[in-house]
């Protein structure tokens, strides 16, 4: 039991969990980092696309990449109108309200998706025909390399994005300061708005990536989110690495205690690392000194 | 003062709303209403759904024949929304339209919650929830038109003992009560063969990755191991991952481990392995029938998930034309109990003292995507 | 002008407490009865969150949690020690005080979003180890045969009679709340909320008044959950998770946060809602539900105690344009800005 390979065999599952939660994670810090909202709705950031994207493969027989595209591009008008509906007419107001907002979002969202897709649970065919490879033992679909590889390849572009390219640093700049932002003449609300699309992109991405391996239901969407506020926060609130990190970490050492504590309580664990980073460490891994005010 | 006053307008204005809500709804004479307690909403809609097109087909055939006693039925269905307490306003609800008798609850928590409210309206309920204990505390109202988990679980022991001779035996299962309870059962059952299980491990509904348990299954040196899951895609996700794991047991699943929800997700990940159900469509000439019925309606292959429901409803209406009555309801129940041989299609009905209605559980192997009967192991009272 | 306001309020008050007594008459459905019963449930648990959220302005996602640590103190005192529901009445709600006290003492002294996602942590935890400690809490099962209130000969086993007794159990809850509210304590609360700074270089010890608001939030989920077991005479883990708590907080939103008024009248709606909107099938139901919520945060931000205040303030100020009535503070959009009142 404690043999290398069964570690291995955690481990690399466990990775491509949390390469799954850290994307979600993602997504979620982003819009915490640039509007301060705590986006309840992000689990169906995550459930919306995979239901595109297996209508688009198992239904329309669309070919793989046109499936994915258009996915990717329903998602970005989806996160358009999320932005103008859920958040937009009540920017300025107390989180807790946007909060409750993104609560009836996701509500809704659950019970559309339940109407227009049914209740059953659906799976999208995946690119590999191949079910598994095997590493000196050690058994991993193709599927969980292709979200670890996705998740590094996001990692890049996305420093790229935000430390190479203009819009990459507006978008910093609106994160960090928005009235100082404003006054430099950054569009301010165009920039929230891109915000909101390049989160719902990354809800996408992780959707896609999931259909195959996870299937697809109305409600998947509600423990994916608790992780992604796990991770988030394991990592640093607001911190993009930390929620790629954390969103790995937790991926790990949940599956590791679930192996050698107590598989019952599996999910247990990501709260308890939750409430423990809390009440030790804040900031979690990376994030700044947060002031200990309301 | 005006903050106070509105604190008046607001309470007296919407305290209203209830007496306005309590107008009953109209009845309509001449129709036998049976409420139908299911899941609309929330996890477990996918299998609500297949009861829900279950029993509109029976209500339809009943009706395309005459109905009972000359009158009509109406099916009324109430969502519980997957919840406990959803249940119990859903059964509320029913009992306020005044219907004359219950198709489920489906699960055994809610089962547990209603049952006071069954018992104390006098309402006879056909419920599927299968942990054993519900037709032993004393409600004379529950009837059960599924085994309950002694029978499958019992089934399951036996066959991996004696007819796959299996020595080394792991179960996985789901902490619900449905879960846990087959899963005690098994473990009970196969110390009849003087074994038991090498490692028991459990997992929390909606869990995505199931390697820890399975590794520690591996581990514990299993050679089978019996699956008691309750939600398709968790059973659906076991399955792929035994074998993306490579792992070479022989399976056993409980009912809802191989309905068709999951073999529809997992294709070939499912071959050979073995499993107990309570509906099978080859079992009998009843069993075919109902599913040519229902395929040709839905263009969907129908599981237990449907059968039970379907059998619900025509075993009601067999019973009222039986007992002559649609209205009496101790009649009802007398006649439920004094049920012998009915043919429906999970299979023949004989109530016993206590309530259960069905004691066979099949065993089939799934082979190219479609089961294959082997035999029906009959358990318990008869 | 005073007297006739005088008796205007004696008006008010007779014509209510006529109402609530003779409520079970009215109502003769017993459907509906229960649906107001679960609805004085829930109200008290959201009065509780009214004294966090709308007091001292933190966020409490795990009213749930100790609704459900107050249900399975009454349910296994109960089944399992005999303790009748006058006792449980007294046990269940210090125990879910001391839950919180638990909870609030570790995290209290982080900031609001990370409190959320902190109470959030601590629900789930509970909901989980509820289901799964099968020796001590009945596991899945849950733990059913929980026996009715009994006083004397009397046995409050329909849903007619618990409705008095939740009833009585609400107003003593709601006239607390008010006392609370007007008290030295209720001011400190405030103080923390607006401005703690302020309240710390005042001698407001900041945390301290935190962790007590806290205490009595769980302890008012613990008295619901009290209430509830001994009602519906089973208790499951699953009926106390995650998704009851976003619940309730959507319950004092729409009521209007900060106002008891708000808390029952948010609380009770959000029950009959899916009661009323039965007739939609289904998602169908839950959808619309979903939409409405979005709209009222949108458009009624203080939620319907607010939104009443507005207009009635408004139409007082077209009776008496000249005279002041007493100054209510404008709605400003903020929470519990304008929390005084009932």
């Amino acid at each position: 039991m404690f043999d290398v390979t069964t570690f291995a065999q955690l481990f690399v599952t466990g990775l491509a969990m949390g390469s799954i939660y850290a994307l979600v994670a993602l997504s979620f810090a982003l819009l915490y980092k640039a509007v301060g909202i705590l986006n309840f709705a992000v689990g169906e950031f995550v459930m919306v696309p995979g239901f595109i994207s297996v209508v688009l493969l198992t239904t329309l027989k669309v070919p793989f990449l046109w499936a994915y595209l258009v996915t990717l591009g329903l998602m970005v008008f989806f996160g358009a109108v999320f932005q103008r509906t859920v958040y937009h007419p009540l920017r300025g107001r107390p989180f807790v309200t946007v909060l409750v907002s993104t609560i009836g979002a996701s509500l809704f969202l659950r019970n559309t998706s339940l109407l227009t897709f049914g209740a059953d649970p659906r799976v999208s065919p995946g690119l590999f025909t191949a079910k598994t490879v095997s590493f000196f033992g050690v058994f991993v679909p193709p599927q969980y390399l292709l979200i670890i590889a996705t998740l590094i390849v996001l990692v890049v572009f996305q420093y790229l994005l935000f430390e190479k390219t203009l819009l990459g640093k507006k978008m910093q700049a609106t994160a960090q300061d928005r009235d100082m932002a404003r006054l430099l003449g950054i569009p301010v609300d165009t920039i929230i708005l891109i915000t909101f699309i390049y989160a719902s992109l990354l809800g996408g991405i992780s959707g896609i990536l999931l259909a195959p391996v996870f299937y697809v239901t109305a409600d998947m969407g509600f423990m994916i989110a608790l992780k992604a506020f796990a991770s988030s926060i394991a990592g640093g609130l607001g911190s993009i690495p930390g929620a790629i990190v954390g969103g790995l970490f937790i991926g790990v050492v949940e599956l590791f205690c679930a192996a050698y504590i107590s598989a019952t309580y599996k999910d247990v664990f990501a709260f308890v690392i939750l409430i423990a980073v809390l009440l030790l460490r804040p900031q979690g891994f990376f994030g700044e000194k947060i002031a200990e005010k309301a | 003062m005006s903050r106070i006053r509105t604190v008046y307008v607001l309470s007296t204005v919407f305290l209203l709303f209830p007496l306005l809500a309590a107008h009953g709804e109209a009845q309509t004479e001449k129709s036998v209403r049976i409420g139908l307690i299911t899941e609309q909403t929330g996890v477990a809609a996918p299998s609500g759904e297949r009861g829900i097109r279950a029993t509109k087909l029976a209500e339809k055939q009943l009706n395309a024949a005459g109905g009972v006693n000359g009158s009509r039925i109406q099916v009324i269905t109430y969502d519980n929304n997957s919840a406990t307490q959803g249940t119990v306003n859903a059964v509320n609800k029913a009992i306020e339209d005044k219907v004359i008798a219950l198709s489920g609850p489906g699960r055994s928590t809610h089962v547990q919650a209603v049952s006071p409210i069954i018992k104390e309206n006098a309402i006879p309920a056909l419920i599927a929830g299968t942990a054993v204990q519900l037709t032993r505390q004393g409600n004379p109202w529950l009837f059960r038109v599924r085994p309950d988990d002694s029978i499958n679980g019992t089934a399951m022991a036996e066959f991996m003992a004696k007819d796959l001779k299996l020595t080394r035996i792991g179960i996985l299962h789901d902490a619900d009560a449905f879960g846990t309870g087959g899963a005690d059962v098994v473990a009970e059952a196969l110390k009849k063969y003087s074994q038991a299980p090498v490692r028991r491990e459990r997992y929390t509904a909606g869990t995505k990755d199931y390697t820890a348990q399975l590794l520690n299954i591996k581990n514990a040196g299993a050679e089978g191991v019996v699956l008691y899951t309750t939600n398709a895609e968790d059973a659906a996700i076991v399955f792929r991952q035994i074998k993306e794991l490579g792992i070479n047991w022989k399976i056993v699943g409980c009912p809802a481990a191989l309905s068709q929800v999951v073999v529809d997700l997992v294709k070939d990940a499912s071959e050979g392995a073995y499993g107990a159900v309570d509906y099978f469509a080859e079992a009998s000439p009843q069993a075919r029938v109902f599913r040519e019925g229902y395929f040709k309606e839905y263009n969907q292959e129908p599981d237990f998930q449907s059968a039970y429901p379907y059998d619900s409803l025509m075993l009601l209406a067999d019973v009222m034309r039986r007992a002559g009555t649609t209205t009496d309801r101790n009649k009802t129940r007398d006649t439920i109990l004094a049920t012998r041989g009915y043919k429906g299609a999970m299979g023949t009905f004989n109530f016993t003292s206590n309530g259960d209605g069905i004691h066979d559980a099949h065993l089939i192997q799934m082979k190219g995507g479609k089961p294959r009967f082997i035999r029906t192991i009959s358990v318990g009272q008869k | 002008m005073r007297v006739k306001r005088f008796s205007l309020r004696i008006l008010f008050y007779l014509a209510a407490a006529i109402v609530l007594v003779a409520l079970p008459s009215l109502v003769r459905s017993n459907y509906w009865l229960g649906t107001i019963d679960l609805a004085i449930i829930y109200s008290i648990a959201v009065l509780g969150l009214n004294i966090v959220l709308g007091l001292t302005g933190q966020l409490n996602i795990a009213q749930a949690a100790f609704w459900g640590i107050g249900a399975y103190t009454a349910a296994l005192l109960n089944t399992r020690l005999g303790w009748p529901f006058w006792a449980t009445l007294l046990a269940a709600p210090p125990m879910a005080g001391a839950f919180g006290v638990m909870l609030g003492f570790p995290t209290l002294r982080l900031s609001g979003r990370y409190l959320a996602l902190a109470t959030i942590g601590f629900g789930i935890i509970i909901n989980l180890i509820l289901h799964n400690w099968k020796e001590f809490t009945g596991g899945a099962d849950g733990i059913p045969g929980i026996a009715s209130p009994v006083l004397g000969p009397f046995k409050f086993s329909t849903n007619a009679s618990f409705y008095y007794l939740g009833l009585a159990c609400l107003i003593i809850a709601a006239l607390a709340q008010l006392k609370i509210k007007n008290s030295r304590m209720g001011r400190a609360f405030q103080a923390v909320k607006e401005n703690e700074l302020a309240a710390e270089l005042s001698g407001v010890n900041a945390f301290k008044y935190r962790v007590i608001a806290f205490a009595l939030c769980s302890a008012y989920g613990g008295l619901a959950g009290q209430l509830f077991a001994h009602r519906t005479k089973f208790v499951s883990a699953e009926t106390f998770f995650i998704d009851m708590s976003i619940l309730f907080i959507c319950m004092l939103m729409i009521g209007g946060v900060g106002s008891i008024a708000g808390a029952i009248v948010g609380a009770s709606l959000l029950t009959f809602i899916p009661e009323w909107l039965r007739f939609l099938q289904g998602p169908w139901a839950m959808a619309i539900f979903g939409l409405a919520i979005i709209f009222m945060m949108v458009f009624m931000p203080d939620g319907l105690a607010g939104l009443t205040r507005s207009i009635v303030q408004r139409i007082a100020a077209r009776i008496n344009p000249d005279g002041q009535e007493a100054a209510g503070r404008p709605s400003s959009g903020r929470i519990g800005a304008t929390g005084e009142g009932k």
